[in-house]
């Protein structure tokens, strides 16, 4: 294997076993936003599919957390530095401009600095705002008659599902751009073959 | 001024000596000398009495043989004037009952004297007998409780998030019906369940005749709190609305406020004999809906008559049964609903606001019905014409004073107006519920196994209640209803529906883009404004597509500069 080893096998399983849920998580979600999209046919099964894999989505979140406290990734991984916030505009001149005239990635990525200040940006906001977001906001959602004077303190039903469908749309984008940005390596499937094997090139 | 003196002496002399007389003559004689005879007597106890007290012509030893009967009155002057009202005042004197030299001692009880009463002309006399005292019916009752006890096995429990999912430990009607649904499937032979009646009456006011049964049966009964204890691993104590237990039963009086009576049908009309209503007897004037019901299953199967589901003698329209009522009457022979239901998402909170004939009877029109509430102890209480006109002034005609252009029908706008006013008055004490009731039934209930399980066709704003809204609101002298023209739920503030959980109708359509698109600066702000929640899906989308776009520019760019 040639490059640096980055992503290390717990991660490289719970970053595919998580795509997995999010997959399932908006195909089900858009059709229950939506219920004229017809994609699985009986609705019982689509309300069940996003309940459990909506679980699934939390533990998945619990593992990832607790995997990096403990192995000390968090803060060294995840934590906007001053140093991060100077390197925003390279990074996206790089990708808006530069990339096309053949000039090289600012950043170059390193067993302690595994992100660039862009996917720095985008990682820590989706792993520590949004994701805990939409878990809270689908876990009151499960038992809507257990949890209903804390929904009703959120403002109701209404408020509460305004919250977790604006979410959606955010992982949505982010998923879209995100998965756009894996075709940016060397290659086009550096990338996506970095998080299969854990060699970036 | 000296007589004045002399009349004062005098007054302070003579109640001195009446203060002081009955003193000086009882304290002459002692218990213990008395009890030198009446040996029998020596662990006597009644209060804190001596016998001269009750003996009080005994003034010195040894006494006449011949004394006067000691008057319980002096003392139990309250009591004696409610037994003078009594049946018993004629035949039992005090002491027939009280063992006065030994008053703890109750001497008798009904049963005593009353033996082997019979009491077959009392209607499911068993049930009556067991739960209740003699004194609840024969008494004069003023207000009662209900204990219920479930015992279940020791060592299992029935978890408290299934009893009472909204954790206001009190139990709904619904939540009963669930509670009955899990004892007979899971605790069939295995639990006892009691119900007790406790009343407040008294012993002393035994009536001639027993009080009528609308003291119990109707809907102002004397019971005013039930409470249920349940006994298993982890016991639990919950409260409820005694009318679950208790069926209501017609009176002549409540009778000329049903819609049969104030149509002016008499009792014989349709009571021609001692014989059970049946059918052919509504038909007389229901013809044209037992066409319809003649066919269904229920009537075909004999299941039920019209009177199994309908009470003649009920106080309130059919239109004016809320959803718990109405479910109640399927509930008498469907039991097991919620456990029938468990493909339902949130079983028990769509119950709140469905009533069976929603799904079961297709072609029944539904509607949204909106009714107002207070709050009061975490219970909601629907609100009165009374409320209303301590919110809005004596006399208020409440339909005029929401419907301001008068057309007979109430806007968005002029709705929205009203909840406002009123949310301003009562705070947060003020609930607006909304359930999908029938409010044109279609007497076909056969429909069963109903393969459109699809959540859309309530939650989407084609559900066809949207066609029939209408608000509930409670005028001097009765509810009615009006209709409400051309509304969604999302058109109104959502701080209003806080109780609402009706979600689904804020689906976005392209016509949304095409609107907020075409219209003018000024006017798109409105448009945007009318979106409510589907703003969120309308930048979403808007987003999404820019995203895209920017991709393939950013693909297309790639492929050029080969990269």
């Amino acid at each position: 294997m040639s490059g640096i080893y980055l992503h290390p096998l717990p991660i490289r399983i719970w970053h595919w076993t998580n795509a997995f849920i999010v997959f399932v998580l908006i195909i089900t979600g858009i059709q229950l936003r939506t219920p004229s999209i017809n994609i699985i046919q009986d609705y019982r099964t689509v309300v069940l599919l996003h309940k459990y894999f909506g679980f699934a989505m939390t533990a998945s979140f619990l593992f990832w957390f607790f995997y990096y406290i403990i192995t000390g990734g968090l803060i060294k991984y995840y934590l906007l530095r001053l140093k991060d916030i100077k390197g925003m505009p390279p990074q996206v001149f790089y990708y808006v401009f530069f990339i096309f005239n053949g000039k090289k990635n600012p950043f170059s990525p390193s067993t302690d600095n595994k992100f660039n200040p862009m996917q720095k940006l985008a990682y820590s906001s989706v792993m520590f705002v949004f994701t805990p977001l939409i878990i809270i906001t689908g876990i009151l959602f499960s038992d809507i008659t257990y949890f209903f004077s804390l929904i009703k303190t959120i403002g109701g039903l209404r408020i509460l599902d305004a919250i977790h469908v604006a979410t959606a749309y955010i992982f949505v984008l982010y998923l879209v751009v995100h998965i756009y940005m894996a075709t940016l390596g060397e290659k086009p499937h550096s990338h996506v073959k970095g998080m299969i094997t854990g060699y970036e090139e | 001024m000296v007589l004045c003196d002399s009349i004062g002496v005098m007054n302070i002399f003579i109640l001195f000596f009446l203060i002081l007389f009955p003193i000086l003559s009882h304290s002459t004689i002692p218990t213990e000398d008395c009890l030198g005879c009446h040996e029998k007597f020596t662990t006597f106890k009644h209060g804190n009495n001596k016998c001269i007290q009750c003996h009080s012509d005994i003034t010195s030893l040894p006494h006449d043989e011949k004394l006067k009967k000691p008057s319980c009155n002096n003392c139990h002057k309250q009591t004696s004037d409610i037994y003078e009202g009594s049946i018993h005042k004629k035949n039992l004197s005090c002491k027939d009952c009280h063992d006065v030299h030994f008053i703890e001692r109750q001497k008798k009880y009904c049963i005593d004297c009353h033996v082997g009463v019979s009491h077959d002309s009392l209607p499911s006399k068993e049930k009556h007998l067991q739960g209740m005292e003699c004194l609840a019916c024969h008494g004069k009752t003023t207000k009662g409780n209900m204990l219920i006890n479930i015992q279940i096995d020791q060592k299992t429990s029935i978890s408290r998030d299934i009893l009472d999912p909204d954790k206001n430990r009190f139990l709904s009607r619904i939540e009963w019906d669930n509670l009955q649904t899990i004892l007979l499937n899971k605790y069939k032979g295995k639990h006892q369940q009691k119900k007790h009646y406790v009343v407040i009456s008294n012993a002393h006011s035994i009536m001639k005749k027993p009080v009528s049964c609308n003291v119990c049966h109707n809907e102002k009964g004397i019971f005013q709190h039930a409470k249920i204890t349940i006994s298993g691993v982890s016991p639990s104590v919950f409260s409820a609305d005694p009318k679950i237990f208790i069926p209501e039963l017609p009176s002549i009086e409540d009778y000329k406020h049903t819609i049969h009576g104030k149509k002016g049908i008499e009792c014989f009309d349709c009571h021609v004999s001692q014989e059970r209503i049946s059918d052919s007897t509504c038909i007389t004037c229901h013809d044209e809906l037992y066409g319809v019901y003649k066919n269904t299953v229920h009537s075909k199967k004999g299941a039920a008559l019209c009177t199994d589901c309908h009470n003649p003698h009920y106080t309130k329209a059919y239109k004016e049964l809320g959803v718990p009522d109405r479910l109640g009457i399927c509930v008498r022979c469907h039991k097991d609903y919620i456990e029938m239901h468990k493909w339902l998402p949130n079983t028990v909170l769509h119950f709140n606001y469905l009533e069976c004939s929603t799904c079961h009877s297709p072609d029944s029109t539904k509607s949204m019905v909106l009714s107002l509430a207070l709050r009061e102890n975490g219970v909601r209480l629907p609100i009165k014409y009374s409320d209303l006109e301590k919110a809005f002034g004596k006399g208020i005609n409440v339909k005029d004073f929401i419907d301001k252009d008068a057309d007979g029908t109430i806007r968005s706008e002029e709705l929205a107006h009203f909840f406002l006013e009123l949310t301003k008055i009562f705070g947060k004490d003020i609930a607006i519920i909304s359930s999908i009731v029938v409010t044109k039934v279609h007497h076909n209930y056969s429909e069963k196994n109903t393969k459109s399980k699809v959540c859309a066709t309530c939650h989407s704003e084609e559900a066809p209640f949207y066609e029939s809204f209408f608000i509930s609101i409670p005028e001097k002298e009765e509810s009615i209803y009006i209709p409400v023209k051309g509304s969604v739920i999302s058109a109104f503030p959502s701080s209003i529906f806080i109780d609402m959980c009706l979600l689904g109708e804020e689906k976005i359509k392209a016509a949304d883009f095409t609107r907020v698109f075409k219209a003018g600066r000024k006017d798109r702000s409105q448009i945007i404004d009318e979106l409510g929640f589907k703003l969120i899906d309308f930048i979403g989308i808007i987003l999404a597509l820019l995203i895209f776009s920017g991709i393939i520019i950013h693909i297309i760019l790639r492929v050029v500069v080969k990269r």
